[in-house]
């Protein structure tokens, strides 16, 4: 053991006197949790505005203030209370004896009634440091607990200097900061003090690599999981890729937006203080040797500027990314919609042109041609539902009528095709609701695409039943006001993998399919102010359950 | 025009039932000899080197596309000609980017295509 602890025991008579110098982070830090440890009595700290965090953040750092608190050491601790370590100076307050606040402390000590300890002569801010001087000499002991009590004199209680920072007393100030590792501390601890927003712009994708070794993003994260804003605007590359994922993976709600590069990153905290960092070595590894002038400012009009600014390109950037948006899915739908409509053209227009050569087989020929008509019908008006539902230029012709009208058709339509397409082997069953017998259940809706809708979920159970059933079924639900519409059958189910999307574009489970129809469906009924879902059944183990909901006209009579 | 192609052995493969039945009574009432394939898996277990002069080749199919399909039958006959159909610009694109047309034994066509357009491109090709 390098720290003589015997000599900070109680009850030592005779104690060696000297005076040492360690070498090497992890010395010092153990010289410093031993000093805590060991000490009796009372502990004085004098300390930088860096060392709050670090007091909280290391784990046993905390716990040595911890253990000496509950031995009965006093302690007292005079540190630089700012905006940014305000949230670890009220955690400290609660485990020292007093603290209390002086401007620009440089230098740290600790000093007791038997040792004097000094982790470091002078060092950079916020780094762990690599050198310590102890002494137990009594005249050096003396000297440094006199220069405490006249820093101690010249404090402001942290209680007050609190206030005045919340209550946003603290005078303005616009710093220019060329000291990198200290713009490093600052940029940190800004991050860590996030309460309502954060918005940041990062000049190149490096830049969110850069901030992230510096655990702004963890930061981040976690301002973000307590309820604040976090907008970031940032080069997105594949550079930056595992941060875009870590960010995307802990938390839904940080926002980033892909952008040019920029000369300079710019950081905005709760419309307070902003960070504007130069770019200076765009490849640099690490913050500090990336940025140039740094400037530091909770100056107001500065601050809106910058805030300004900030959503100005943060509006730019939400409508580049939908135009591209906007332009991917166009370009998707071209590709699909071409595909779609070449099939069957091609059907049309080459059995049309061997007609001639087949004679003898010319009704199969013609069949061909019309079931390929038919589909062509079927996509040209799924396309022109989707371009009405796209250009919000859907329009629903809506009237009050009885729903239940609508069943005899549907199913005389229905019987005949479930019968043809399964041999008999799939059974089309109609549930009436029992409770209300035959109730007329009454909506205001548009009826033709209604029907459509039933229609589209009939066909498709048709499509993937094979053997067992199709059932219809409607109840009236009288505590949400609405009607609920169910299409159970007994065939191949729904593959999970496309569940979540399935009342997306061009999601089908057949290779028929356009896609269009569970799209078209879903537009509708919400249109209706309804909701759709679909679910694989459980119950009997195959197949699915579709149901839709829509509002019925009158509020239906309890009991 | 049936010189050099009456007996010429040709494999259809197409997810899309109509156009297979199409591409076969094309091709047959111009002396070819056809099989259809609506699975390319079953396309490819029924390959046999040596057999078919030629291939044609839907591209867009489900579990295994035209491209793959291609290299799997190229692995049991390098000798056999192809030809892709697709009604999709972005596989047509991809198709030339890629430079997959070895010019002496593969061709590409786009759907929707004439019967006159598919026999007159599939002879040129199974001729050179």
């Amino acid at each position: 053991m390098i720290f003589p602890a015997s000599q900070h025991q109680k009850g030592e008579k005779e104690v060696k006197e000297f005076t040492q110098v360690f070498h090497g982070v992890d010395i010092v830090m153990n010289t410093i949790l031993q000093f805590l440890h060991q000490t009796e009595g009372r502990i004085d700290a004098c300390v930088d505005y860096t060392r709050p965090s670090l007091a909280i953040d290391i784990l046993v750092l905390k716990e040595a203030f911890l253990a000496a608190k509950s031995r009965g050491v006093k302690l007292r601790y005079i540190t630089e209370i700012t905006r940014d370590n305000i949230f670890y100076c009220k955690q400290l307050m609660t485990m020292v004896d007093e603290l209390r606040h002086l401007d620009a402390i440089k230098g740290n000590f600790y000093v007791s009634e038997t040792g004097y300890l000094a982790p470091a002569t002078f060092h950079e801010a916020g780094k762990s440091a690599a050198q310590a001087i102890y002494s137990n000499v009594k005249e050096i002991i003396e000297h440094q607990k006199y220069v405490f009590e006249t820093l101690w004199s010249k404090t402001v209680s942290a209680e007050q200097r609190i206030r005045e920072i919340e209550e946003g007393n603290e005078p303005e100030f616009f710093d220019v900061i060329i000291d990198n590792v200290k713009a490093s501390q600052v940029l940190n601890d800004m991050t860590k003090s996030v309460k309502k927003e954060a918005l940041i712009l990062l000049p190149n994708d490096k830049a969110l690599v850069r901030i992230d070794r510096l655990g702004i993003v963890d930061s981040l994260l976690k301002a973000s999981g307590n309820g604040a804003t976090v907008k970031i605007i940032c080069p997105l590359t594949e550079e930056n890729s595992m941060i875009q994922k870590k960010i995307s993976e802990n938390s839904q709600d940080i926002r980033i937006l892909d952008s040019n590069i920029s000369s300079y990153g710019m950081y905005i905290i709760d419309r307070e203080r902003f960070l504007r960092a130069e770019l200076k070595k765009p490849g640099a590894d690490n913050f500090s040797d990336a940025i140039g002038l740094v400037v530091y400012s909770n100056r107001r009009i500065t601050v809106d500027s910058f805030q300004s600014i900030f959503e100005l390109l943060w509006n730019e950037h939400t409508l580049i990314e939908e135009l591209r948006k906007a332009d991917r899915m166009q370009k998707e739908f071209i590709g699909i919609a071409a595909h779609e409509l070449k099939t069957p053209i091609q059907a049309i227009l080459g059995m049309s042109g061997l007609l001639k050569y087949y004679p003898e087989r010319t009704d199969e020929v013609i069949e061909v041609i019309r079931r390929n008509a038919v589909r062509l019908k079927r996509l040209s008006t799924n396309i022109l539902d989707v371009t009405r539902i796209e250009s919000q230029t859907l329009k629903l012709e809506k009237e009050r009528f009885n729903i239940r009208d609508l069943i005899p058709n549907i199913i005389e339509d229905y019987k005949e095709r479930i019968q043809n397409n399964t041999n008999g082997k799939v059974r089309l069953i109609y549930d009436n609701d029992d409770s209300i017998n035959n109730h007329p259940i009454v909506i205001e809706a548009d009826k033709e695409r209604i029907v459509q809708i039933i229609s589209n979920l009939l066909s498709n159970s048709i499509q993937f039943t094979s053997e067992g059933y199709i059932s219809l079924e409607m109840a009236t639900k009288v505590v949400d006001n609405e009607v609920t519409v169910t299409i159970r059958d007994t065939g191949i189910g729904i593959n999970p993998e496309i569940m979540s999307r399935l009342f997306s574009k061009f999601v089908t489970r057949s290779q028929q399919g356009t896609g269009l129809g569970l799209f078209i469906s879903k537009n509708i009924i919400e249109a209706h102010g309804g909701k759709i879902w679909a679910e694989n059944n459980t119950l009997d183990g195959r197949g699915t359950t579709f149901s839709f909901t829509l509002p019925l006209a009158d509020a239906m009579k309890l009991g | 025009m049936n010189e050099g192609i009456k007996g010429k052995r040709i494999m259809v493969v197409d997810d899309e039932s109509d156009l297979t039945l199409f591409y076969k009574m094309s091709l047959e009432f111009h002396g070819f000899e056809v099989d259809t394939f609506n699975d390319p898996r079953k396309a490819l277990s029924n390959f046999k080197p040596n057999y078919y002069n030629l291939v044609v080749l839907d591209i867009k199919m489900p579990g295994m596309d035209g491209f793959e399909l291609n290299k799997e039958l190229q692995k049991i006959d390098d000798k056999v000609k192809v030809c892709f159909l697709t009604a999709s610009e972005l596989y047509y694109k991809e198709f030339r980017k890629e430079e997959f047309c070895a010019l002496d034994k593969e061709l590409f066509i786009r759907k929707p295509v004439e019967n006159e357009e598919l026999i007159k491109e599939i002879t040129r090709l199974i001729r050179k």
